[in-house]
């Protein structure tokens, strides 16, 4: 009995481990305001680091499907005489910059595994680890922050700004590492948290454009 | 087996007992003469003003954390937790449905934003975060050795009037769990906990149910 109870926790250990994390969490839905025509260009400055590396793409396909922004980006930083050289060069209209100030996630797998693998160990303990991985989740989280800002090449004026966050938690009973726990919700958060924030940027832009227009 | 099946037990409940974040009373709340704050079966101590019950508006604001009361510690980021917080708060108001709205966003109190719409202004603050002791909780967590234990502070305003409407204070300690328990799990839990409190606490009062502890 307890042998066949042990084999099980262990089977379910490494089948667990091997699968993928199921996610509930939507993705957020862009909101794109109507009659975006004409498009405008903009100079994607920021998000060096490597934290920053899923928000600048995320930053580009956000703004290229609008279909109402061209997205020009440099791979290197640039100082202010080769960001002028661009715009000029570029007859760019608008310099979008930021940084990620906290990107992470964490869980409690390694915990949980821990104590299912602790008690896998000896064949005399292996219902506990079975009981104990039935009964318990694992629950995990990630969360970004981060800041944006959009500068009108025409008027050197900071015409939006925003410091936002996104925090998203999910749990499960699968055996999981903590690693692909945080694999599978980082980019989740890092996604959502550009959606959220360049979906008040169109707000604000389309605000605006109706003022001038 | 005989002598098995009671040691499982006794390791099931060891490893299980206390799992969680637990709702205590909390440390000094803040009420004043004109804030009479009571216990309430869902929230620590809560105040309500008189005949009102969340309904008729429509829109509520979550606002940033205030976190200038902790300290930061090993394992506790206190401007971490306050994310943390914000969304999970923003999420279970958003489950339990008494708001069109739930949101971050500041602009609603914009004046060119729809006048008709009416908005709360949820606020909240950190009285405690300590992450405590895992090793002490392993030897003696039965005993409130090494607990973790978070108390959270929050008001709810009427954003043009200033007018006080809710006010609670809220604590969760987490005492054991397996070898003793990760105290981030324990903080992030019992946030988590406080957030669903206030959510089952607002659809309880807007269903026309009152503070109390039955």
């Amino acid at each position: 009995m307890l042998k066949i109870f042990a084999a099980i926790v262990f089977l379910g250990l490494l089948s667990g481990c091997a699968s993928a994390v199921p996610i509930s969490t939507p993705l957020l839905s862009r909101e794109y305001p109507e009659g975006l025509v004409g498009e405008k260009k903009v100079l994607l400055t920021g998000f060096q680091t490597q934290a920053g590396k899923c928000f600048r793409e995320e930053i580009e396909v956000y703004l290229r499907e609008s279909k109402g922004f061209a997205v020009l980006t440099s791979p290197e930083p640039l100082d202010d005489r080769q960001l002028e050289k661009v715009i000029e060069g570029q007859k760019v209209n608008f310099v979008l910059s930021g940084d990620v100030d906290r990107y992470e996630a964490g869980s409690n797998a390694k915990d949980r595994n821990l104590t299912v693998g602790y008690f896998t160990a000896f064949i005399i303990t292996a219902p506990i680890a079975f009981f104990y991985a039935a009964s318990t989740d694992w629950k995990g989280y990630a969360l970004a922050s981060a800041k944006m800002s959009v500068v009108d090449t025409k008027t050197d004026e900071t015409i939006w700004s925003l410091k936002d966050s996104t925090s998203i938690n999910e749990q499960g009973n699968e055996l999981v590492s903590d690693d692909k726990i945080k694999k599978a919700l980082l980019p989740i958060a890092c996604k959502n948290l550009v959606t959220k924030m360049l979906n008040n940027f169109m707000r604000s832009y389309a605000t605006n454009k109706r003022k001038n227009d | 087996m005989k002598t098995i099946a009671p040691m499982i037990l006794l390791s099931l409940l060891l490893l299980n007992y206390g799992c969680g974040a637990i709702k205590v009373s909390p440390v000094e709340a803040g009420g004043t003469q004109d804030v009479v704050m009571v216990e309430d079966k869902d929230l620590g101590q809560v105040y309500l003003a008189p005949d009102f019950n969340f309904k008729g508006f429509d829109i509520i604001l979550v606002l940033d954390t205030s976190t200038s009361a902790v300290l930061e510690k090993k394992e506790i980021d206190p401007d971490e937790l306050a994310i943390y917080l914000k969304h999970s708060l923003m999420k279970k108001l958003n489950e339990v449905g008494v708001f069109t709205k739930v949101t971050d966003d500041r602009s609603v109190l914009s004046p060119q934003k729809d006048v008709s719409a009416k908005v709360l202004v949820l606020e909240s603050s950190f009285a405690e975060v300590d992450p405590g002791s895992r090793a002490l909780r392993w030897l003696a967590g039965l005993y409130g050795a090494g607990r973790t234990k978070v108390q959270l502070e929050s008001e709810i305003r009427d954003p043009q009037t200033k007018q006080l409407y809710f006010k609670s204070s809220n604590r969760r300690i987490g005492m054991m769990g397996s070898f003793g328990g990760n105290s981030k799990d324990f903080v992030l839990e019992s946030l988590d906990e406080i957030s669903s409190s206030h959510s089952t606490f607002i659809k309880r009062i807007s269903s026309g149910g009152k503070v109390g502890t039955e």
